[in-house]
């Protein structure tokens, strides 16, 4: 019997080695694809809700509870809108210790990501667990480079999980540059080991997968974007965040508790995330992150998510690069924040979290309370574009027998890497087959 | 309530090709209500032990595979929803199914049995690896410790001393 044309049903119970819970509908008419849904059926967290009428320096506590894995993202967008808000400018020395901190949470997050989530699949193998016992070497390297990662965050925000040490304009204590000193040593392990990563990674095998992909992220003259800068995109986009609502708008869709973004005015998915910051900021990247863009053989910006695993080390090397800058040179940051006036104002910030692009709007009143928060985590944005990939990817998959393809499917969805805790949450895949 | 968190060696301990021998003392947990047990457990028995025993405090059941390199014998101890009286506590020795079949809590659901499975494959369980559980219920962000478990940290660190680490149980520090 011709499989393309059986009723067949296709279910993944929960998608694994991602963060949170969801699940995938195909329906498939004489072999056709009719319609990929990806359910995340979770209940909504009314994070948004939370926030109004609480005082607003209670916010990046209160935000970083949306993730354990990328706290700091969720922080860091928050504290730039209110200070915009606000109108409080930010000392150069603030500015420097919260890329720093960004570059603990890209770490710990690429480095868990690489090692332990995403290079099973490229060996067939169904978990870290089980690619620990073939390559122990590797997994053991991806832990060191995790810890390294939390390492950081605890120094500088007090701990690794939930950070309490940011606050709307600036730290609440300055970190103790001795406990820096400290840390060089193993970032300068670090920094070789990420490289090291990211060769092995580009030796795997991957799908010939592409897509004409619209990249999107945030882009800064002078330096790989993390905290600041203007929002670009592969097709000429180049906006203020100010204006980020005229060009994307967030949808309701019936298959999902988290709301999907698009782009305006075609209404059509586009990719956040590591891909797209390495497609868009090629130039930026640290010297030995740069170097090694070069000679892993993909040529940048590439359209095959499959390739965002190298995209995530050379990340990883950047940051790794990046962070020993700023520990060798710090100075104590004097006074660890700047003061706050109270009043009534908006303010919006893009930073780049692990996962890609985040956007945080707020309203503030003037007795410092907040009016209205907006929050857009980047695997909201990117779950459009992961049903466009599906469909694309589905013609190549659905010859094999149902478990081939939802294990397949299962793969390209964790090219992204998705936080769907984050966006509400998340993985069943149902295929229907009339 | 402050928590002090005991590292007897550097912050990043030594790297791990190193040879260490002696026990090391996880406490897993949160600042989060009960979670907290593991932690103040794990602080009651770095005040009365030598530096010969190692002490940890951790969040991350899967940072446990690095932290334990080297060991001869690891004990950790973490907060655990049982059918038992808040405060009690039992204990277990890797790979008792016990252990083994906790569905797992960590993030991307690597919780202990995961992170422990996983030091196995890369070589790094030390010989033997004791797990207590601690009866906890209440692990609301931001809520208290509950009186009870407070009050069971003494005996639940003797009973560990005694078991695990050969130190007689005093109360007080070793040595003094």
């Amino acid at each position: 019997m011709d499989r393309r044309k059986a009723a067949r049903t296709i279910t993944i119970e929960a998608l694994t080695r991602v963060e949170g819970e969801g699940g995938l509908s195909v329906r498939l008419s004489d072999g056709a694809i009719e319609d990929v849904q990806l359910r995340i059926y979770e209940p909504p967290r009314f994070f948004e809700a939370f926030l109004r009428g609480r005082p607003l320096r209670e916010v990046p506590d209160i935000v970083a509870r949306i993730c354990g894995i990328c706290p700091v993202a969720y922080q860091m967008t928050a504290v730039h809108a209110i200070e915009r808000a606000l109108g409080a400018a930010i000392t150069p020395e603030i500015r420097r210790l919260r890329r720093l901190l960004y570059c603990g949470e890209w770490i710990e997050s690429h480095g868990l990501h690489m090692h332990l989530l995403h290079a099973p699949d490229f060996f067939n193998l169904p978990s870290g667990i089980a690619l620990a016992e073939q390559h122990p070497e590797a997994v053991t390297r991806g832990l060191r480079l995790k810890k390294q990662g939390n390492r950081l965050l605890e120094v500088l925000g007090g701990r690794a999980i939930h950070p309490v040490n940011v606050a709307v304009g600036g730290f609440y204590r300055a970190p103790k540059l001795e406990q820096f000193a400290e840390l060089v040593p193993d970032f300068e392990w670090g920094l070789e080991a990420a490289i090291e990563a990211t060769r092995w990674a580009a030796g795997f095998t991957f799908p010939e997968f592409t897509q004409n992909y619209e990249l999107v992220s945030l882009s800064h003259p002078d330096e790989y974007p993390m905290n600041e800068g203007r929002i670009v995109s592969s097709r000429g986009l180049s906006i203020e965040v100010d204006d980020y609502d005229r060009e994307f708008a967030e949808v309701h869709a019936a298959h999902s508790t988290a709301l999907q973004s698009e782009r305006l005015p075609a209404r059509t998915p586009y990719l956040v995330g590591p891909l797209a910051r390495v497609g868009l900021n090629l130039d930026r990247l640290s010297p030995k992150a740069r170097r090694l863009a070069d000679e892993v053989g993909i040529e940048w910006p590439s359209q095959n998510m499959f390739h965002s695993i190298v995209a995530r080390g050379l990340e990883l090397t950047h940051a790794f690069e990046e962070a020993l800058e700023i520990l060798r040179a710090a100075s104590q940051a004097r006074p660890s924040r700047v003061p706050l006036v109270d009043r009534d104002g908006e303010g919006c910030a893009a930073t780049e979290a692990p996962r890609g692009l985040i956007f945080h709007r707020y309203r503030v009143r003037a007795d410092g309370t907040v009016a209205e928060a907006n929050i857009i985590p980047p695997t909201s944005q990117n779950q459009r574009q992961i049903e466009a990939d599906l469909r694309g990817f589905l013609p190549t998959v659905l010859n094999g027998d149902d478990e081939a393809a939802a294990l397949e499917c299962e793969k390209l969805i964790r090219n992204y890497d998705p936080c769907i805790s984050c966006s509400t949450h998340f993985l069943k895949l149902q295929v229907e087959r009339t | 309530m402050r928590l002090d968190v005991h590292r007897r060696e550097a912050e990043a301990g030594p790297p791990p090709s190193a040879v260490r021998t002696g026990t090391l003392v996880v406490g897993l947990g949160s600042p989060h209500g009960d979670d907290r047990i593991g932690w103040l457990v794990a602080e009651e028995i770095a005040r009365r032990t030598r530096d010969d025993v190692a002490v940890r405090c951790l969040t991350l059941p899967v940072d446990v595979c690095t932290e334990m390199q080297g060991f001869e014998r690891v004990v950790i101890i973490d907060a655990c929803r049982m059918s038992d009286p808040i405060g009690a506590a039992r204990r277990w020795t890797w790979p008792a199914p016990e252990i083994r079949l906790l569905r797992a809590s960590g993030t991307h659901a690597i919780g202990l049995p995961e992170s422990l499975a996983l030091a196995e494959r890369i070589g790094g369980l030390p010989p033997e690896v004791v797990v207590w559980g601690v009866s906890a219920r209440n692990f609301a962000p931001q809520s208290e410790l509950a009186e009870a478990l407070l009050s069971a940290v003494p005996d639940v660190a003797d009973r560990i001393l005694m078991q695990d680490i050969c130190v007689p149980s005093s109360g007080g520090p070793v040595d003094a």
